[in-house]
């Protein structure tokens, strides 16, 4: 039994993969960190996700009247994917869609108070670009 | 011998920093205010006002949440007070450093107030339209 613990020792200080690396050195303990946490975001599939805000406006299309109801707040999406980052196999994201969907799904007229932002993430196997509409759906009285 | 090393150490890791930190300002939009004023009457005009929104990536490649708008304009608007923005300017700022990144929305405007009346008028609009 005494013979095993120096080869116990010996083992334990070997260097094995990424976990050999958190040694008693601070840096090489980091080191091991990210990588964990890389490896472990990359395991995902994802490779990127990200959000940029792409525009702010009063109203989405020309007031046609100056009285009119609110229905209330509503959102909007067009979205569109590339096979393999360059290929695209569907329609590219379109603005009007997005902003059409957020009305029609109150049934409204126009839209204001509008927000929009674009996220895109990309895959493994390909590229997702998804376009949001945000505000408020607005009937003109008649 | 070792304070030298420690000081050509501690020039390399400055020198390190300096070459990670990277930042990025791209503007979004310009548009006369945050809501359609034709209707409305501004009683008060409360000056510039600047409101923030920021959120962190992981590595530059992960976003945790995303940049809000809704919540810059609020954030602006809570500062002076106001019912919207007039005159706004919007863009977004990206600084990366070692293994995050921020992203930053950052709203400019004039704080506005309107008339009570209009504004009570748009919510009785409402009222009327959700209780049928």
């Amino acid at each position: 039994m005494s013979s095993w613990i120096p080869t116990m020792h010996r083992w334990n200080k070997k260097i094995h993969g990424i976990a050999g690396l958190a040694g008693n050195k601070p840096w090489r303990r980091c080191i091991a960190v990210i990588a964990a946490l890389l490896c472990l975001g990359m395991y995902s599939g994802c490779l990127y996700k990200g959000v940029r805000v792409t525009g702010l406006e009063s109203h989405a299309k020309v007031m046609e009247g100056k009285t009119y109801h609110i229905l209330g707040e509503a959102e909007g999406t067009s979205s569109s994917f590339n096979l393999l980052w360059i290929l695209p196999v569907t329609p590219r994201i379109d603005y009007d869609r997005a902003v059409n969907e957020a009305i029609n799904s109150l049934r409204g007229d126009n839209l204001i108070n509008v927000r929009a932002w674009f996220e895109r993430q990309v895959w493994i196997i390909g590229m997702v670009e998804i376009l949001h509409v945000k505000g408020t759906v607005i009937q003109y009285e008649r | 011998m070792s304070r030298k090393k420690n000081r050509v150490a501690f020039l390399l890791l400055l020198a390190a920093l300096l070459l990670q930190y990277g930042c990025i300002t791209s503007p979004v939009a310009v548009t006369s205010s945050t809501t359609p004023v034709n209707d409305k009457k501004i009683v008060m005009n409360y000056g510039p006002v600047q409101g923030t929104h920021r959120v962190w990536s992981v590595f530059g490649l992960w976003m945790v949440g995303r940049p809000d708008i809704d919540l810059a304009i609020q954030d602006a608007l809570k500062k002076k007070g106001g019912d919207a923005l007039i005159n706004v300017s919007c863009y977004q700022k990206t600084s990366w450093f070692f293994f995050v990144s921020e992203n930053k929305v950052v709203v400019e405007g004039e704080a506005v107030s309107f008339d009570a009346g209009s504004l009570e008028k748009d919510r009785g609009k409402q009222t009327i339209k959700s209780k049928k």
